[in-house]
């Protein structure tokens, strides 16, 4: 069963450009099925994740105040937060950024303009193989219980 | 200064696909009335000697750009941005003028599109 089909998963967009912002909500509502929201400042998404947890944050890196790097940070000090997957969306296509973000644990990075078809599969993809490793530890649990 | 600026079809069909036409169109007007203020902004971070502000949104500036594939303009706001992150005021009077014919082109020809 594709899991995909049954499950709305949450995505949150963090991005202090509005319009990309909401063109990624319409995209991402509007032919995947997917459940996504979209704060402008990271700050908003912090407050938020209080009451709600993501399964998936896009976040902008370059932002004012909080910017996406200091976010991550946040997010891994916390054990509450730290497992939440985040893709990175960036302007920045230099390795030495790349690399600087993978440091910090993220989970994917896409870079600007952004390839809207290319984004959708990766999601799925991702969101594909975390039903499987959630699946295979089912199955493993169960065959210990056995 | 630019005379003419290049604008990519591909981004802008690329979007109308993802979202629709209608939405798009939507979008795409926004980003066009928006455009004129957040050049004001610039000119005025800039006036001020306010890097940081003029680095944010030079940055956002850009990336609104080439989701409409106004690349000249992409590639003018990132220019400014690397500037200000390298501390390198010298000639960022003269991007800034660039910036904003390039801007009014843009515009132009993406009101044009629809």
């Amino acid at each position: 069963m594709n899991m995909n089909t049954t499950i709305k998963r949450r995505i949150w967009i963090i991005d202090d450009d509005t319009i990309v912002g909401n063109i990624l909500v319409d995209h991402l509502r509007g032919s995947l099925g997917f459940e996504p929201y979209y704060f402008s400042c990271a700050k908003d998404a912090y407050k938020m994740l209080r009451y709600v947890r993501p399964d998936i944050i896009l976040l902008d890196w370059m932002m004012p105040n909080h910017d996406g790097m200091d976010f991550i940070k946040t997010l891994k000090k916390k054990e509450k937060t730290s497992t939440i997957p985040i893709f990175m969306i960036t302007g920045k296509t230099s390795i030495t950024s790349f690399e600087s973000a993978c440091h910090r644990g993220i989970d994917g990075y896409i870079t600007k303009p952004i390839d809207y078809f290319k984004l959708s599969s990766r999601l799925n993809y991702f969101f594909e193989n975390l039903d499987q490793s959630e699946k295979d530890h089912q199955e493993l649990c169960m065959t210990k219980l056995k | 200064m630019y005379d003419q600026v290049e604008i990519k079809p591909e981004a802008l069909k690329a979007l109308k696909q993802a979202i629709g036409e209608m939405k798009a169109k939507h979008y795409l007007d926004r980003f066009l009335k928006e455009s004129s203020y957040k050049i004001k902004d610039i000119e005025k971070a800039f006036s001020i000697k306010d890097y940081t502000t003029l680095q944010h949104l030079t940055h956002t500036h850009a990336s609104s750009s080439a989701t409409f594939g106004a690349i000249d303009l992409q590639s003018l706001c990132q220019r400014i941005e690397n500037s200000c992150a390298e501390g390198n005021t010298y000639n960022m009077q003269n991007d800034i003028k660039a910036l904003k014919r390039a801007n009014q082109l843009s515009c132009q020809i993406l009101e044009d599109y629809y």
